[in-house]
């Protein structure tokens, strides 16, 4: 069966809107990425989510060792054009990305301005699991008391997202996506904090 | 004439998704986006209708009402352009609906985690009556200056003993943005603060969409001596049901010309008239 | 037994439309769409204006359906052209290849090519012609049957498709400002909702899309006094340009590859308006600043009001409303402006109740201050 353009990409967009809007959640998307059946060198979810975000009207930016080849092949499903780190829209961390990447992708991209936050990047991240293991601590809006959440990444991350986002409104959301097409997301309104045992 | 599923084409429900993603991202903040023109006309809702056009699918259950009531002209002519374009379930039962698009009032049941609600804006901008120039209140907000909407109501309290507002009262949302709620009268404010569900305006005409996530706080303008106060209707209730601590229409008796009153929202009383 | 909602409002909407129906059709007579699109030129060429939608046909059928109202027959375009994917767009169109109907300039007594009348009420008197009531299409016929003969025998030198500029002819002369091509990739307002400020691609697309009698209007009160201009018709063009698009999936494509998508009737405004220019040492310079009004159609009025309005949102002048960008650009624009009108009728009473209840209580603290 093959991927609905109307109907899948609006239930996954539903569930993303619960993951940014209730920072910690974990939704499901494997019903809509099993869909997915053309040969990718990323995650399916990572797919339905490019066609659900992207189009002629905004920018990517691919990051990865194959960021040539999947930029074209984006550029090709989506019509969206692909930009540097600072000035595109949407962010792709792959997989096989170098593991330090999302540090600096998270010092670069575009963090908005303070008449316009809105103009800030949204970055995508490929991780291998997302779990409510109690790993990292998320209170702020959406979040009732508190969250937890596991991504399975080193933590170096943590100091630059603070950074970026300690100068609320502006900063940057960030979506995750894991091998079995689970979506969790964290809005720059998010604290995010280790967990000390 | 085939139209797409929700009307719109996708590339129109991808650019409102990616303004609804950012408007949730920054609480009260009012995101631009390109308003499509629909087939109801401006100022009748299209921000609303936008909103949900662009989150509906197959299986949501759609409860649509104007001023309370779930039979206005106006929401039942959104229902049919909606159902029209959709097929989906329409519901005049509150807690059934996974979707409520709402014109000046917030539902008397409590909304439920899983609900999403729409409310439809004229005025998205709650400084517009300080400052006529957008170009000025965007650099307002971006400076945190709220000076003006605060010498607003501090004016009413010195002309008239007290803040005057009506509906669309102020509030200040996650302590950063001050927001305009939509006409919902000053009873329903409280109803945003710490909402299970997730709250989106939009504002058709004025092209602006923003977001009160679900468990955030919001807070209604007031001074510390002269509190925040919703309408009163102590010592009021329902003719029909009986019901009182909500919000009430008022009408005058044609033969005994007294006054008496009725549940705004019409779906409550309806429940409260069937619980019995 | 359980109650149940009244539905009333439904009735009611469903009997509101019948009647409407019933207005359109109770003198038994119904127009034919190329009817229409035949003998209604002006109207057709005013909405497909207003809606920023080229398409003569889809203009008739909307005439139809909202019986000549102009207000409702844009609400359908515009309603309609929201369903539509925008997939490209065309490359740039140079007017200066427009395939020429009429055209005429108020600056010169004659210009290189001539002043071409073309197809205009400029001349005609404003009698009410009661023969058209008895027009038979044997007349109409017959009289087009003879024109087209008569045409034939014309042998017309001119080649309509390359008249030159006025406005180049200035500038060779130096009395025009020449300015660097500014490439920059225009905002699609459709698109993209406008910040203030704008770009000037924004307003110009705002301009030609607003509301003919609403553009006219501004533009005239910025004659009349609000607006400090004294403009000159430099050039007015009304023809044919031809559209054409590159492939979509290639980066770089040469224009010899493009392809050709049809062709549209604009009518395209130059004006001349002197302004001073402060210049250094305090001195002040007399300049000709270009006022530029373009529209789908033959719409003379609107776009000459529309280059009048561009100009004077260049200048800016804070003492003229005329040239507050956010006045000018937020309220002249039909289906906003109508539909926000509209929208008071929709019922008010929760915010009504809301208000009279504020009045109620300051009224309360009132009467407990002068009982004191």
């Amino acid at each position: 069966m093959e991927i609905d353009m109307v109907h899948d990409i609006q239930t996954a967009y539903r569930k993303l809107l619960i993951c940014m809007s209730k920072p910690g959640n974990i939704e499901s998307i494997a019903e809509e990425s099993e869909k997915i059946h053309i040969d990718i060198k990323f995650f399916n979810s990572t797919l339905v989510l490019m066609f659900m975000l992207l189009d002629s009207e905004v920018s990517f930016k691919i990051v990865s060792q194959d960021e040539v080849e999947i930029s074209k092949f984006v550029r090709q499903l989506t019509y969206s054009k692909s930009k540097n780190m600072e000035e595109a829209d949407f962010i792709f961390i792959l997989d096989n990305a170098d593991k330090d990447m999302l540090g600096e992708v998270l010092t670069d991209a575009k963090a908005g301005n303070l008449i316009n936050p809105h103009k800030s990047a949204t970055v995508i991240v490929e991780t291998n699991k997302i779990s409510d293991e109690e790993k990292f601590l998320l209170k702020g809006p959406g979040i009732k008391d508190e969250n937890h959440i596991n991504l399975q990444l080193d933590e170096n991350w943590l100091e630059k997202l603070y950074k970026k986002n300690i100068e609320f409104p502006m900063g940057l959301d960030i979506i995750f996506t894991d091998k079995n097409s689970n979506i969790t997301c964290l809005p720059r309104t998010t604290k995010v904090l280790r967990k000390v045992n | 004439m085939n139209y797409n599923f929700a009307f719109f084409d996708e590339g129109s429900k991808r650019e409102i998704r990616r303004a609804t993603l950012k408007a949730v991202a920054i609480p009260g903040y009012q995101v631009p986006f390109a308003s499509r023109e629909m087939p109801i006309a401006r100022g009748w809702g299209t921000g609303g209708i936008q909103l949900t056009l662009s989150l509906i699918g197959r299986k949501d259950i759609l409860k649509v009402i104007d001023q309370g009531a779930d039979e206005s002209v106006n929401a039942v002519n959104i229902k049919k352009l909606i159902q029209n374009t959709t097929g989906v379930k329409i519901t005049e039962n509150t807690q059934e609906a996974t979707i409520i698009q709402s014109r000046h009032r917030i539902p008397e049941v409590k909304l439920a985690d899983g609900q999403i609600l729409v409310l439809q804006v004229p005025i998205p901008e709650p400084l517009r009556e300080v400052e006529p120039s957008e170009y000025k209140t965007k650099r307002l907000h971006a400076e945190n200056e709220y000076s003006g909407v605060w010498l607003m109501l501090f004016e009413q309290i010195m002309k008239y003993r007290d803040m005057s507002t009506g509906a669309d009262h102020p509030v200040i949302v996650n302590e950063r943005y001050v927001m305009a709620p939509s006409p919902i009268p000053r009873f329903d404010n409280n109803k945003m603060k710490y909402s299970e569900s997730l709250i989106l305006l939009g504002a058709g005409r004025e092209k602006k969409i923003y977001a009160v996530p679900p468990y955030t706080e919001v807070k209604s303008l007031c001074f510390e001596d002269y509190p925040f106060k919703s309408e009163n209707f102590e010592g009021k209730s329902c003719k029909i049901c009986g019901s009182s601590h909500v919000y009430l229409d008022e009408f005058i008796d044609e033969n005994t010309d007294e006054k008496y009153y009725q549940c705004n929202d019409t779906s409550y009383c309806l429940m409260k008239m069937n619980n019995k | 037994m359980g109650y149940v909602a009244v539905k009333g409002g439904t009735i009611a909407i469903d009997e509101s439309i019948k009647r409407l129906k019933y207005k359109r059709l109770k003198n038994g007579k119904i127009l034919n769409i190329n009817g229409i699109q035949a003998g209604m030129r002006g109207l057709i060429d005013q909405i497909i204006s207003e809606s920023s939608l080229y398409s003569e046909e889809l203009a008739a059928i909307a005439i139809k359906q909202a019986e000549g109202n102009s207000e409702e027959a844009v609400f359908l375009l515009r309603a309609y052209r929201s369903t539509l994917p925008r997939k490209h767009y065309t490359r740039i169109a140079e007017s200066s290849h427009m395939f020429i109907e009429r055209r005429i300039s108020a600056s010169f007594k004659d210009i290189p090519g001539g002043q071409i009348l073309g197809a205009t009420y400029d001349y005609t008197h404003r009698l009410l012609d009661f023969q058209l009531v008895d027009e038979s299409e044997d007349e109409a016929l017959n009289w087009l049957k003879k024109f087209k003969s008569d045409v034939a025998h014309l042998n017309n030198q001119e080649d309509l498709r390359n008249l030159p500029k006025v406005l180049d002819y200035l500038r060779e002369e130096g009395l025009i400002k020449t300015y660097e091509n500014d490439d920059k990739c225009p905002i699609d307002t459709t698109k993209k909702s406008v910040e203030f400020p704008t770009e000037r691609s924004e307003r110009l697309q705002i301009l030609t899309r607003g509301q003919t009698g609403a553009v006219i209007s501004l533009g005239y009160a910025a004659l009349r006094g609000y607006g400090s201009l004294h403009p000159t018709v430099g050039e007015l063009r009304v023809g044919s340009l031809p559209l054409y698009i590159s492939n979509p999936l290639e980066d770089h494509c040469e224009e010899e590859d493009d392809f050709y998508i049809g062709e549209i009737i604009v009518t395209e405004v130059e004006m001349f308006i002197p302004k001073n220019v402060q210049e250094k040492k305090g001195k002040q310079k007399l300049e000709f600043g270009i006022g530029y009004g373009i529209c789908y159609g033959q719409n003379e009025t609107k776009a000459m009001a529309m280059g009048i309005l561009d100009q004077c949102l260049e200048t800016k002048d804070e003492k003229y409303i005329t040239q507050n960008e956010e006045f000018v650009l937020l309220h002249i624009d039909s289906v906003e402006s109508s539909g926000f009108m509209s929208h008071l009728k929709l019922p008010h009473y929760v915010t009504f109740q809301s208000k009279l209840d504020s009045i109620r209580k300051t009224k309360k603290g009132e009467d407990v201050k002068n009982e004191l």
